[in-house]
């Protein structure tokens, strides 16, 4: 009966510690929006910016973060932009804005390959567990509409 | 099968440590989520990296900001909102308050408003708590915070919502 016990105690601990578990992965549509004072329409889901944007076009796009998931245990971010932009001339980076103070920090930046449609970050420690973390996705002259597709993070 | 009282001591233990919350339930929110309450305000809302600003040197602007509200942790749960904010104008304030959009009904209802005062100028935190959340009680509504955001002063007087965090 001790081994029954036994399993059955160990069986309870580890259920209870696949519970606490978070999700290891958050799906995101791109609700971003045109950083002031660019001038550009906001970069919507599905709704994206004219084709071929003159200009360089900086956007904020919130991050979740909350007692389950906070954002400071993100490991990765996956941002999926559009085939038929110019992904070479996309960059992503972490930022946050400071709690206390006036003051916004930013990670390095992550640029697009011209083999793939992902950027992949790694934001380090810039999401803090006080702060307001945020991304910000730089999208660059002549691409197209719709230029987010969304983007995924690991935790 | 009975089990021996040591036993069953160790298993009502772990089954309260698994059913007991981790830590204090929070969410927090970059002010750059929050929305003009309005076509009025669309030109004067700009999102920049220190949360939403007001660029209109004469008027202030509405912002409406989600709360957060899932079967885990209904804002029906929420005991206290704090909205940190930069107040640049010497002569207004920022005013904040809790809304609902009722479900079953036209009505839409507001909190009492919390304000920095006009000559405040710096940065402070706003705190909704107590009997003003008691509008989201109702688990089956909408709700909301509604937050105003004084006009620009002078050329670098810049007002920001930085954020909001909610506990529960």
């Amino acid at each position: 009966m001790s081994m029954k016990l036994a399993a059955a105690i160990v069986m309870l601990i580890a259920g209870s510690a696949v519970g606490a578990q978070a999700e290891p992965w958050s799906r995101h549509a791109p609700l971003c929006r045109t950083v002031y004072p660019s001038n550009q329409p906001d970069v919507y889901f599905w709704v994206g910016l004219a084709s071929g944007s003159p200009y360089d076009v900086t956007v904020i796009c919130p991050i979740p973060d909350t007692s389950d998931r906070p954002d400071s245990q993100i490991t990765e971010v996956r941002v999926y932009v559009s085939h038929y932009s110019i992904i070479s001339s996309f960059s992503v980076r972490a930022c946050r804005t400071a709690r206390t103070g006036l003051e916004s920090v930013c990670g390095p930046l992550a640029w697009s390959s011209s083999q793939t449609n992902v950027i992949t970050l790694n934001p380090g420690s810039i999401w803090q567990p006080t702060d307001f973390g945020y991304l910000e996705v730089t999208i660059g002259t002549g691409d197209a509409p719709d230029p987010i597709q969304g983007y995924v993070l690991v935790y | 099968m009975r089990l021996p009282s040591n036993v069953r001591l160790v298993l009502a233990g772990i089954l309260c440590f698994a059913a007991a919350p981790a830590h204090a339930q929070w969410a927090r929110h970059q002010g750059g989520e929050c929305r003009p309450v309005s076509s009025a305000y669309q030109a004067s809302h700009a999102t920049t990296g220190l949360g939403s600003t007001n660029t209109s040197p004469t008027n202030t602007i509405w912002l409406d900001c989600r709360s957060d509200d899932t079967d885990r942790y209904p804002d029906s749960a929420v005991n206290e909102v704090r909205l940190y904010v930069h107040d640049a104008s010497p002569t207004d304030g920022f005013t904040v308050r809790a809304c609902v959009s009722r479900r079953d009904s036209e009505a839409g209802q507001c909190s009492a408003s919390y304000t920095t005062s006009a000559a405040f100028v710096g940065g402070t935190v706003i705190t909704i708590s107590g009997d003003d959340l008691d509008l989201w009680k109702d688990s089956i509504d909408f709700s909301f915070l509604q937050v105003e955001i004084p006009a620009r002063f002078g050329g670098n007087g810049f007002s920001y919502l930085k954020g909001w965090v909610t506990e529960h």
